[in-house]
């Protein structure tokens, strides 16, 4: 009856994709994705009112609990594939081969294609294969399981007796679409300072990768957060003006004396590093970087900072640069 | 003209993860103006989403833009609390929904949209303010009023090169003309900001049949009034078409009521 299978490979842990299946939506997470999230992934994909963009939404895509790399497809008449860092999907389009991968777009990369027979989901580095079930390949009804990559291919539903029809995705123009057509919803990531770490064997369609040396910070013995996209700390912070899919992060701290402004520091990232830059705050920054001992930086200077730096911004708060493995 | 949601005096929301909730009231109000035949705005008010968008195109094209982009962002209220990637990815899908529209391959079809989501940062609840074109978020709060939105406009990017002042960029001939729009084949490109959700805060989006009728100090002042969200939103849109009503005018206006973190 089902649509999707996986190969019941056995994998060492640090290998193991999640991969989840309903009649709507099959993905393929990476393997360091943790149960919890998986849960809250199969709960919004089996409650019918609830669409793709719900699903995609509820994906951490920074913090501790990040999924740094995932393949979703929607199945309706048209089929809707969402990517992010190493994952990708194969897929098989009337006939024709084409890979749909992020191409280093942040948070994701969509695509909308028409005239789907199948596909699989999984990590960049495997080869896609004829996409065709083999014998050894086990069926996924609905679920999550453990697995190298998952496939899906609608001929085994043609073959089968149909099922009971089940709500899809609502009717959209975008099923009008010619066929055999890619139809890119956005690269919603290409204009965005990203800071993905580049990928060691880059797959002949992928332009060349932003490459990037990524960091992280710690705010007092707060959990170390990465930054990939610029970071605003203060009393009340708010942002200027950010054009491109990656919301920035605001970090609010206690200040009772009020020696914090309410916006006070600002760290981006660049492809050079994280810079430092003094929001015109009222009683300024002090920073302790690595072998060149302590200096204050004046209002709205900026600074490239390195790993080891210590940025004090008043009342105690003293934010730490980190390396990011 | 289509719109989602209804106004509300006061509604608590709870926040996500932590406990605690904010109280919200909001209240939208729109009008075809005294010259043009169609409503071509469109607005969503329903937490977490509120939005203004301005259509754009002949033979009701702009209509169904402006349609096309709040029915993809009022899918998104079901899901609570937005993402800064469920606004992206809905804007992406109106984007798309509009090249698909019937008739418009010729004159193209587009809309403005503007507007505020609740959305968290860390444990903190914030609003992500965006914006493509030139509608415009304003914000007003214990006596203070600003404009939070840069407009994606021929005659900002002239004030911005310091070729013109603000006030000639007021009753400049290309004042209609905009840089960025979600449609005409081009993939949107939305402005953010992100503003702390703070009690007494007045955030109000309109279409430029507002902020094109009323200058900075009468928008102020009716917003320092301190009328209920749903009377204030009224008055705003009377007023522009009490000084012309020119254009389509649409506002939606939330006021924080309260803020209660744990």
């Amino acid at each position: 009856m089902a649509s999707a299978y996986y190969p019941p490979e056995p994998l060492a842990p640090g290998e193991e994709w999640r991969l989840l299946a309903t009649d709507r939506f099959v993905g393929a997470f990476a393997p360091s994705t943790g149960m919890h999230t998986m849960a809250t992934l199969w709960r919004i994909a089996a409650e019918p009112s609830l669409g793709l963009d719900a699903l995609v939404g509820a994906i951490p895509t920074r913090g501790a609990d990040a999924v740094e790399s995932f393949a979703i497809a929607g199945i309706g008449r048209a089929t809707v594939f969402v990517v992010r860092g190493e994952a990708c999907s194969d897929v098989s389009v009337a006939g024709r081969m084409r890979r749909v991968d992020a191409r280093g777009a942040q948070p994701w990369y969509v695509a909308e294609l028409n005239e789907v027979d199948r596909f699989a989901l999984g990590p960049l580095q495997r080869s896609p294969g004829d996409l065709r079930p083999t014998e050894t390949d086990l069926p996924l009804d609905g679920g999550v399981v453990f697995g190298p990559w998952l496939g899906w291919a609608r001929d085994i539903v043609a073959s089968k007796p149909v099922p009971p029809a089940r709500p899809v995705t609502a009717p959209s123009p975008l099923s009008e679409l010619s066929p055999y057509d890619t139809n890119v919803l956005g690269d919603l990531g290409r204009r965005a300072a990203s800071l993905t770490r580049h990928r060691t064997e880059p797959p002949a369609t992928a332009p060349t990768p932003e490459t990037a040396g990524a960091a992280a910070f710690r705010l007092g013995d707060r959990a170390p957060e990465r930054v990939d996209a610029p970071v605003y700390v203060g009393r009340q912070p708010r942002s200027p003006r950010v054009t491109g899919p990656m919301l920035p992060r605001l970090v609010r701290v206690e200040s009772p004396s009020r020696e914090v402004s309410a916006t006070h520091i600002e760290l981006r990232p660049t492809p050079q590093g994280l810079v430092l830059t003094d929001l015109q705050s009222t009683n300024g920054t002090v920073v302790r970087q690595p072998g060149s001992g302590v200096r204050r930086l004046e209002s709205g200077e900026s600074l490239p900072v390195a790993p080891g730096t210590l940025i004090d911004i008043g009342d105690g708060n003293v934010i730490e640069i980190l390396a990011y493995r | 003209m289509t719109h989602i949601g209804q106004s509300s005096p006061g509604s608590r929301l709870p926040l996500p993860h932590r406990g605690g909730a904010i109280t919200l009231a909001w209240g939208a109000a729109t009008d075809v103006g005294h010259r043009r035949q169609v409503n071509e705005d469109s607005f969503v008010a329903e937490p977490p989403i509120f939005a203004v968008a301005d259509g754009m195109g002949g033979h009701a094209a702009g209509d169904l833009a402006s349609e096309a982009v709040v029915n993809r962002l009022g899918g998104v209220i079901a899901d609570g609390f937005v993402t800064p990637a469920a606004i992206g990815l809905a804007l992406a899908q109106a984007s798309h929904d509009i090249a698909q529209l019937d008739g418009t391959a010729l004159v193209g079809a587009g809309t403005t949209v503007t507007g505020m989501a609740l959305t968290m940062s860390g444990d903190d609840p914030y609003f992500a303010v965006f914006n493509v074109g030139d509608s415009r978020v304003y914000r007003y709060l214990e006596g203070e009023f600003e404009q939070v939105t840069v407009d994606h406009s021929v005659v900002q990017e002239l004030v911005d090169a310091g070729a013109i002042t603000r006030r000639q960029a007021d009753n400049h001939p290309d004042s209609n003309v905009i840089t960025r729009a979600i449609g005409f084949n081009e993939p949107p490109m939305p402005d953010y900001w992100m503003l702390p959700v703070e009690p007494g805060l007045r955030l109000l989006a309109c279409s430029d049949g507002l902020s094109k009728e009323l200058d900075d100090e009468r928008i102020e002042s009716l917003l320092a009034a301190g009328a209920p969200a749903a009377d204030t939103a009224t008055a705003l849109v009377q007023a522009a078409l009490e000084s012309g009503g020119r254009d389509n005018v649409t506002v939606v206006l939330v006021d924080v009521l309260a803020v209660e973190t744990n």
